[in-house]
């Protein structure tokens, strides 16, 4: 038989329908390697649990204030960048208050509000002789390394091809990029506890409820292509119990409309779903409120007042009940706002920095108590750093920060990274009042804790797709170094 | 050669004749034809390379009325007939059309009014200027000025959002009189 003409009209359905039908191929391949790649790794093994913990700061806090050189000649340069302590629009902390580190990071010291961190860091106090926090200097996020004469290169347009993360120093773009560890944007928004999630989940869980759980709602770093979040709050989870009595009967009958059966396929896949995550919901709610899930004494180490604390006495709990959900991995978001502090740094900070370090003192002191201080690591990210000079009452947005990370598998009392110069226009700053360009990348600080938590190094460029610029996964050595090996 | 090849051929032969007929007849005697407009000098100087100008080419401006496509936008920008308020509106709507125009634009930083006010002169690399320089909305040091001569504060929000932010009459930032104009690309 000939070969019959092919009208346009004929090659264009045939085309979308390619196209179409490719792009669910490509989805399935990527799909199957991600799977090969998890079995080729024999992930599951063993019979550990374990959780990363994100406490957010959302707004880009002003870290060069928690992470403060002491060293006399260190600090005269940040003194000297910030404003003197006391002059009029300075933001130098007094070196007279400042919690100084010891051993290897005593030239540094954290901020006066951080007593309870300090003690974590230093090994002191209610952490004698266990240093459960280390700190991460000027990291921020990047595509690949890059110099400063570089980025002045970029700037000036002599050098446009060089990857630079996109819409530097914009808050939802920075906090988007921090949570996809993808700074040059991507196609398919997923964030990198969410894919990671998609690669462990079947291997370590066997519950309904998720792995990926957030107490600040929906998020973009526990978005998966496969998982998805489990929103819960400080009481538990989000269901249709515990309301006032028309609430009660509205909800029976959403439950009652849920157990039908319907012809239509849309609306009995919309019941499926919703009932599978009601049931899940009433799950973790049982559990919660179990025995299982009651803290004792640990209870009361949390501050009130304080609704981090109430958070995280919530994932505590989750932590708790965990073998009854089912779970060997867990992720939790927190998002706590309020550092974008450009009309008034120092009270403001002093006051946050407070609650923060209450309620993350409770919480790891929560873990140590209840046996799971090995099992968790907790880290602190945020949009950016922000400027080292005043801009006459605050900072405003910059790019290199500090973090800090804690748990019972952290290498505490060190400081990680590269602490910067922190002298306006000297090598470390990027120009417009004390913008730092960041010596490590976001990339490293997460594949660390991702080691950690057991995706394998083949699988590491999957979820962090940028890692090689910056670390070789397969070469057997950590990223940073500091969770203990 | 098949037929409709052949039919179509002459429809396009037959259309062709139809249009030169049309173009040859004078039009009506009612409605005579535009005169060319009267050039009495052509700035050549303005005109830039490989631009033939011809007598019925139309008139360039000389080069002191040349202004950016943004100023236009704040023509009123602190004029005192107007409330300050207004300054950040007009300026919020140059910023949302530059934005338009260059998509590109929010991907490299735009936090510091120096990077602002670079973007708006068509000072970064690729662009061109939005807004002329000099204009009242620089001041000498090139920053974006509000109509007490302090420097506008811009805060990236993010997503192509931004807060311009005016110190106000007091020129102290971050106080109660304040004006704050949200604006976005």
């Amino acid at each position: 038989m000939p070969p019959q003409p092919i009208s346009r009209r004929s090659f264009l359905r045939q085309f979308n329908c390619a196209a179409v039908s490719s792009s669910a191929i490509l989805n399935t391949l990527l799909n199957l390697r991600l799977a090969n790649n998890a079995a080729a790794d024999d992930l599951g093994g063993g019979t550990d649990a374990k959780a990363l913990v994100c406490i957010f700061l959302s707004g880009g806090i002003d870290s060069f204030q928690m992470l403060v050189p002491w060293e006399q000649s260190r600090y005269d340069s940040y003194s000297a960048t910030r404003g003197a302590f006391g002059s009029d629009g300075g933001l130098a902390l007094d070196r007279n208050t400042l919690l100084r580190l010891n051993g290897t990071s005593s030239d540094f010291a954290f901020h006066p509000s951080m007593a309870g961190l300090h003690q974590m860091a230093t090994g002191t106090g209610a952490f004698a002789g266990k240093q459960r926090l280390a700190a991460i200097a000027n990291i921020g996020t990047l595509v690949q390394p890059i110099t400063k004469s570089q980025y002045q290169a970029w700037e000036n347009g002599s050098n446009a091809a060089l990857p630079i993360p996109r819409a530097l120093f914009s808050h939802s773009d920075q906090i988007e990029q921090w949570q996809t560890a993808i700074p040059q944007g991507m196609l398919e928004l997923t964030g990198w506890a969410g894919r990671a999630a998609d690669l462990l989940n079947s291997a370590y869980n066997t519950g309904a409820t998720s792995m990926s759980i957030s107490l600040s709602g929906n998020n973009v770093l526990q978005v998966g292509r496969d998982t998805t979040q489990f929103v819960i709050t400080p009481g538990g989870s989000l269901s249709f119990e515990n309301y006032s009595t028309p609430h009660q009967l509205k909800n029976q009958a959403l439950r009652s409309t849920l157990e039908q059966s319907y012809s239509n396929l849309l609306e009995q896949s919309f019941a499926s779903l919703t009932k599978q995550s009601d049931d899940a919901q009433l799950l973790f709610q049982q559990q919660f409120d179990s025995s299982t899930g009651d803290l004792g004494t640990a209870s009361s180490l949390f501050p009130g007042n304080n609704y981090l604390a109430t958070m995280l006495r919530a994932v505590l709990r989750s932590i708790k009940i965990r073998s009854a959900l089912g779970l060997r991995r867990q992720t939790f978001f927190i998002n706590w706002g309020g550092w974008d502090m450009h009309g008034d740094l120092l009270q403001p900070q002093a006051y946050q920095l407070a609650d923060v370090d209450a309620a993350l003192t409770a919480f790891q002191l929560g873990l140590e108590q209840l046996g799971f201080a090995n099992d968790v690591v907790t880290f602190t990210a945020s949009d950016f750093g922000r400027t080292l000079r005043s801009n006459g009452r605050g900072t405003d947005h910059a790019w290199g920060g500090n973090a800090f990370v804690m748990g019972g598998p952290v290498d505490g009392g060190k400081i990680f990274g590269t602490y910067p110069d922190l002298t306006l226009d000297g090598p470390d700053d990027v120009g417009y009042g004390g913008r730092l360009l960041p010596s490590t990348s976001a990339d490293v600080y997460f594949a660390e804790m991702l080691r950690w938590f057991g995706v394998p190094a083949t699988s590491m460029a999957t979820v962090l797709p940028n890692i090689a610029n910056f670390w070789n996964p397969v070469s057997g050595t950590p990223p940073l170094g500091f969770i203990k090996s | 050669m098949p037929r409709w090849t052949l039919l179509a051929a002459t429809l396009c032969l037959t259309g062709s004749a139809v249009l030169l007929w049309q173009r040859s007849q004078p039009g009506p005697a009612a409605n005579p034809a535009p005169a060319p407009a009267e050039v009495t000098s052509v700035q050549t100087d303005v005109v830039p390379a490989g631009i033939v100008v011809t007598e019925s080419s139309p008139a360039v401006p000389p080069p002191g009325d040349h202004r950016a496509p943004g100023d236009r936008l704040l023509g009123d920008y602190a004029d005192p007939a107007h409330p300050p308020a207004n300054d950040l509106t007009l300026l919020g709507r140059a910023i949302s059309s530059f934005l338009l125009i260059d998509k590109q634009a929010a991907d490299r930083p735009l936090s510091a009014n120096e990077e602002w006010s670079a973007a708006l002169r068509g000072k970064r690399p690729g662009t061109e200027p939005w807004l002329s320089d000099p204009s009242p909305i620089f001041d000498s040091r090139k920053r974006l000025i509000d109509r007490w001569q302090t420097p506008l504060i811009f805060h990236a929000l993010g997503g192509k959002q931004w807060e311009i932010r005016s110190a106000g009459p007091d020129r102290k930032p971050w106080t109660a009189d304040d004006l704050i104009e949200k604006t976005s690309g």
